[in-house]
């Protein structure tokens, strides 16, 4: 019974997340600078008609629900976001969100694999390095991914890019797919498309994946149960993938997942080096066109897929783990 | 001997410290350093040369000299961002895990939403709102990154609390800003220094992301900006090093400076903490 009232007050603090994210992204076209009829419809169209037309303008904004009070204005805003109305981009003319889940699908098909990798990865290189923590092998190696971690992934994606793809000529120079191809063959010239920055995004994954479990391991590897482990005779194998690892990858699912909104919105600069038209090539046009419908959604989009990850994150530990049923609430 | 001792001790904070010290120097004496004035044009795409020891880029403006003008500029919004989000996020922290109930209760809201939404995509969508210059990307660096340091600092106060001189001067009933900010503040200051280190290396890499997508600060020179041009103006393509290594090879300087400036108080396992973080 606990458990169960503590998983709903969990999910309604999510859901208050989410509505305080609804209501800061209402409020932050609201006290941006300048007139915000601007960011509805475009700098050139906003002055053409501010000039020419000041009657049609003021029309316009009784037709957005500009005019009228705060909270009137909050209500429609919360009802269009209820019907998935999302209003349509001006430099494609298309539904912002038609636009913003077709991108979302190709980010995705690089963010997934990636991060499933780099999970596997991680335990690969994280488990023996905390087992082992403070030798020199570990050492060495810890270092190494540090550095790897520090390169920012851009500057990384500019590396390979230019080494790769210009001067050994080995991989396509960006894009997603050459086109005029189907079947097995599209998927292979897809697949050879994303191998570098699939590459980037593990790299950079797995670094971080390396380091958190390693620091879990670590401190788990001078619990006194370790100690019973070994003392029942147990070979070191056995301690590590019975006892270890599964008391380990409670946290690492819960950061992998915590990751998963961040891992999204950090392929931007990767998309845009490598031409991928996914949500961060789309995000940096928007920009460059001040395509605020855009912005705006993809934002929101990405804030609120965050959150849910979070909350799938925190089902799984209060699923798994039964010590959390004691734990009163605060984190 | 001792002295040495402590250096040994200290090493990684030392070689941080060492590395700041350079690049601070090189960003106060940039106009004294750099051979070429960063903004004059010459003759576009020279290889490095005796004259122009990087080469120039596609107006012809000194690479060298940009990048010893770009260090003025990286840390000057790295700093400042760092400072903001440090005071913010150590207050809102204090407040918070003192006062507890239900102020403790607002703040902490507010910090688990600025934690969970997204940082480049919000400072991306601000940029673009609000006219691009330095003081518009060091505001939409900060709106979020207070956070962590906030949740961290609240912790430690929390625990603070219960300690006797704490309870103590509650009873003689002093006032709580005098214990919040002049008794509790100091023994987290090893905290909030690791954290303010770390804060400005995220903070230059930000920047430098968002100067590398062309959403800097217009007309200024630095790293981001300098790797913007090398990619989107044909550097990359015709594999010109001399034009996008260098700014790479600055910006993880920089952040693995402030990184070991942050490994300070991990005494115990020497360096070995700060790769945790």
């Amino acid at each position: 019974m606990e458990r169960r009232s503590y998983l709903a007050k969990r999910i309604c603090g999510y859901f208050l997340t989410i509505f305080l994210i609804l209501v800061f992204n209402f409020v932050l076209i609201r006290i941006m600078p300048g007139d915000p009829m601007m960011y509805i419809l475009g700098e050139e169209d906003y002055y053409d008609f501010f000039y020419n037309n000041p009657s049609y303008l003021e029309k316009l904004r009784e037709m957005y629900d500009l005019n009228g009070s705060v909270i009137h204005q909050f209500w429609i805003y919360m009802k269009d976001i209820l019907h998935f109305n999302f209003g349509t981009s001006y430099h494609y003319g298309r539904p912002v969100l038609e636009l913003i889940l077709f991108r979302a699908s190709w980010t995705l098909r690089l963010v997934i694999p990636a991060i499933l990798i780099s999970a596997v990865l991680g335990i690969v290189g994280g488990l023996p390095a905390g087992w082992h923590w403070g030798k020199k092998r570990e050492q060495c190696s810890t270092l190494l991914v540090t550095v790897l971690h520090t390169i920012p992934t851009y500057c990384l994606s500019i590396i390979l890019l230019s080494v790769f793809s210009y001067q050994l000529g080995w991989l396509p120079q960006g894009n997603m797919v050459s086109g005029g191809k189907s079947g097995i063959a599209y998927v292979l010239d897809m697949l050879w498309h994303m191998l570098l920055p699939l590459l980037v995004l593990i790299i950079y994954r797995t670094s971080y994946d390396y380091l958190i479990l390693r620091s879990s391991v670590r401190e788990i590897k001078d619990e006194p149960y370790i100690i019973t482990a070994f003392s029942k005779g147990l070979t070191q194998r056995k301690v590590l993938l019975r006892h270890v690892l599964p008391n380990a990858f409670l946290p690492y699912i819960t950061a992998i997942f915590m990751q998963f909104g961040a891992a999204v919105a950090g392929t931007m600069t990767m998309e845009v080096i490598y031409n991928w038209s996914g949500m961060g090539s789309l995000i940096y046009e928007a920009v460059n066109h001040r395509d605020f419908p855009i912005l705006q959604t993809a934002f929101l989009i990405i804030a609120v897929f965050t959150v849910l990850a979070n909350l799938i994150a925190d089902l799984i530990y209060i699923c798994v783990d039964p010590r959390i049923r004691k734990e009163n609430g605060d984190i | 001997m001792k002295r040495l001792q402590l250096f040994r001790e200290h090493r990684y904070v030392w070689s941080g410290v060492l590395l700041l010290v350079l690049i601070l120097g090189i960003a106060i004496l940039a106009p004294y350093i750099a051979p070429y004035d960063p903004w004059e044009m010459g003759i576009p795409y020279l290889r490095p040369n005796s004259e122009h020891w990087l080469g120039t880029n596609d107006i012809g403006q000194d690479i060298f000299s940009e990048l010893i003008y770009g260090t003025r500029i990286s840390l000057f919004i790295g700093l400042s961002a760092a400072f903001i989000t440090t005071v913010i996020g150590t207050t809102i922290g204090i407040v918070s895990g003192y006062a507890g109930g239900k102020i403790d209760r607002v703040l902490m809201a507010i910090t688990n939403l600025a934690i969970v939404i997204p940082n480049l995509p919000l400072t991306v969508v601000l940029v673009a709102y609000l006219k691009t210059g330095i003081w518009s990307i060091i505001i939409a660096l900060c709106i979020t990154s207070w956070a962590g340091t906030a949740r961290l600092v609240r912790a430690q106060v929390m625990q603070l609390k219960q300690q006797p001189f704490i309870k103590l001067e509650q009873t003689l009933g002093m006032h709580s800003g005098y214990i919040m900010f002049i008794h509790i503040f100091p023994n987290i200051g090893n905290i909030v220094f690791t954290r303010a280190t770390l804060a400005v290396a995220s903070a230059m890499l930000s920047e430098a992301s968002l100067s590398f997508l062309g959403l800097g600060a217009v007309g200024q020179k630095s790293w981001g900006a300098i790797l913007n041009n090398a990619f989107f103006r044909n550097g990359v393509v015709n594999h010109y090093w001399w034009w996008y290594y260098p700014p790479i090879i600055c910006i993880c300087l920089c952040v693995i400076a402030f990184m070991l400036l942050g490994s300070r108080d991990t005494r115990k396992n020497q360096g070995q903490t700060f790769i945790s973080m």
